[in-house]
């Protein structure tokens, strides 16, 4: 039996795995979330075990129990409560519908709902060479400081065509019937969840099929008006969070990107991307 | 909606002025409202007092050149601002 440990801004989630089959699922699980193995349960606790050839997942804060038979669709509803409690429960930060990626300390937000192609763009980046945070959601502090709950990225079965050539190692994709859970051993990437990350750029995806590339500059306006969209947790801020989140689209760079696949965009987008992050425009 | 009603922003509303645009932030709704100028003006006479037939009029003044257009405009802005929910009706209060 091992537990581990997930502390994010006041919130402490524990997951315990019963056996040695759940703890190598586990691990993969939060590989990427800066776990600390620890002795005892502290906070939320979640349990995974293997019986009977099923996983078997319990959220004793809520009684909430599933019986799963792919190895990707526990780590799908794992990582989604343990998102869902931080969500929750957060203290004194921003928490945002959103991937992430980052060059050094400057980090890279990408909000976007569900579709848009998120989980698909954030694995083309970290095959490209960027760090990753996390494909789902993000914590901006009171210092614009940005950290990921980074779960393996999760492709939806009908977007798992667009991203295989991406995949270095197939075999550690785990397969799941609503998603499949793509860790970072898979692209050959790397994770950088638990260090804080300075947020220097925000990008706004939307995948259309066959639609040109465009990488358009957003208004303050216009980005916030597409970043509340995305604010998960405003109701447990002061104000609603809205005007520091106002204050924080004011100082950052946004971009509205379109593309119509990996092959829309330009061979050096991830130069484009660097640059953007260092500060340049794209004028 | 008829020219005689009266609106005002809906109490729990946030505005902000983003670099000259109007962001609308409704906290119960959790929606986020997007103004141009011309609507943004529009939001700002909707202050419980003016009628919409007296914000017509105050535009119409203010742009004569624009007089055909701005009544079908403030209509259209009212009932995107109703179906958004960032104003109600009131009762205006009189002096």
């Amino acid at each position: 039996m091992a537990n581990w440990l997930i502390d994010r801004a006041g919130v402490q989630i524990t997951v315990k795995a019963n056996s040695e089959q759940a703890q190598e699922l586990v691990e993969i699980a939060l590989g990427s979330m800066g776990a600390e193995p620890v002795k005892s349960i502290h906070g939320i606790k979640i349990t995974v075990q293997h019986q009977d050839d099923e996983w078997h997942l319990c959220d004793h804060s809520n009684n909430i129990a599933r019986k799963l038979k792919n190895p990707g669709d526990l780590i799908y509803h794992l990582t989604d409560r343990i998102i869902f409690h931080v969500a929750d429960k957060a203290v004194d930060v921003h928490c945002l519908h959103a991937a992430s990626v980052a060059v050094g300390a400057n980090a890279l937000v990408i909000p976007a709902n569900s579709g848009d192609g998120k989980s698909s763009f954030t694995t083309w980046l970290v095959a490209s060479g960027f760090a990753y945070l996390t494909d789902e959601l993000i914590l901006i502090d009171q210092a614009h400081k940005v950290q990921g709950i980074g779960r393996p990225i999760q492709i939806k079965s009908h977007g798992a065509k667009s991203v295989e050539h991406l995949f270095k190692d197939q075999a550690q994709v785990q397969a799941g019937k609503f998603a499949n859970a793509v860790p970072m051993s898979a692209l050959a990437g790397k994770a950088s969840a638990l260090a804080e990350h300075e947020l220097k750029l925000f990008v706004f995806p939307r995948y259309n099929k066959g639609a040109d590339y465009s990488l358009e500059s957003l208004s303050s306006a216009q980005a916030g008006m597409r970043l509340m969209a995305n604010h998960v947790n405003a109701r447990s801020l002061e104000g609603h969070g809205f005007r520091q989140m106002m204050s924080i689209i004011r100082n950052t760079p946004c971009y509205a990107l379109e593309y119509g696949g990996f092959a829309s965009l330009p061979a050096d987008f991830d130069k484009i991307l660097i640059g953007l992050l260092a500060g340049a425009s794209t004028q | 909606m008829t020219n005689t009603e009266t609106y005002c922003a809906v109490s729990e509303c946030l505005a902000e002025d983003m670099d000259g645009e109007l962001l609308i932030y409704n906290p119960t709704t959790n929606t986020t409202v997007h103004l141009n100028g011309s609507s943004a003006v529009v939001w700002g006479l909707c202050d419980g007092q003016n009628s919409v037939q007296n914000i017509i009029e105050l535009l119409v003044e203010t742009f004569p050149e624009q007089a055909d257009q701005i009544p079908d405009d403030v209509a259209d802005v009212i009932r995107s601002f109703k179906k958004n929910k960032i104003i109600e009706s009131v009762q205006p209060v009189r002096d």
